[in-house]
């Protein structure tokens, strides 16, 4: 069980002096209300909110990216919105597990989506290049010498 | 630059806009390290982003603006090119994508 709030206000607080300390106990990271009947409520901030589910999301996703691959699948569509991850070898897919799996546990810490998103933004990005033939050709090919000098770029 | 890309490359100002070139051009002659002023760049993921020189950095992703994404990488302390044998910066293009996503 995940524990998100520490004020807990009554329904009739939200009608009485104790409104802005509501409010407040809510823009500081989390207000439990009871109702009348005893229901739990709950007010975060709304960046909080969205990066927890987006943590959950993509947590969900990297579960059943691998939950596919251990059924010995590698295609795109198994790995439902990580379906990039097929441009990459066995060896690149573990590196990125490790890295998400740090993201992961950063951004659940701090409540912050960021180090995820940034993962996702940079493997995502390596998979798009990867998927063009030539840009792969050269991006995975050893280091030769086919290169010229070029110029400043000019009219 | 990647002999592959030596058409592109002067393709560039037509296709993304001179000044957005430049910028670009300006950014990885000064600071190819770093994020750029306009635009986005992050360091490229997986092993095919390793060095593919010695004293080179891994592959580099650059978007200018104008929908151009440029791969590199840079050696801050090279001593090849046309520049002759004293320690300098060099940078080498290895592919350029001008396409839409």
């Amino acid at each position: 069980m995940c524990e998100i709030t520490s004020a807990v206000f009554q329904a009739s607080d939200l009608a009485g002096a104790k409104r802005r300390e509501f409010l407040g106990a809510a823009r500081e990271g989390g207000a439990l209300l009871r109702d009348t009947d005893g229901f739990a409520l709950t007010m975060v901030p709304l960046a909080q909110l969205e990066a927890v589910t987006e943590i959950a999301q993509v947590a969900v996703a990297a579960l059943l990216a691998l939950a596919a691959l251990g059924r010995g699948s590698t295609r795109p569509a198994d790995f439902g919105q990580l379906a990039w991850l097929a441009a990459f070898d066995e060896d690149d897919r573990a590196e990125f597990f490790a890295e998400l799996r740090d993201a992961l546990s950063v951004a659940e810490a701090t409540r912050d989506a960021g180090p995820v998103e940034t993962c996702l933004r940079e493997w995502r990005t390596t998979a798009r290049a990867l998927s063009d033939p030539l840009r792969r050709a050269i991006l995975t090919a050893p280091g030769d010498d086919d290169y010229a000098e070029a110029d400043r770029p000019e009219e | 630059m990647h002999r592959q890309f030596l058409g592109i490359w002067t393709e560039l100002p037509s296709r993304v806009g001179l000044a957005n070139a430049q910028q670009f051009w300006d950014h990885v002659a000064m600071t190819p390290g770093q994020p750029p002023k306009v635009g986005t760049s992050s360091v490229m993921k997986g092993k095919y982003a390793a060095p593919k020189w010695p004293g080179y950095s891994k592959t580099v992703h650059c978007e200018i603006t104008g929908a151009g994404r440029i791969d590199y990488q840079f050696n801050p302390a090279a001593t090849e090119g046309r520049r002759g044998k004293a320690t300098h910066g060099v940078v080498r293009i290895l592919a350029i994508d001008l396409g839409s996503h």
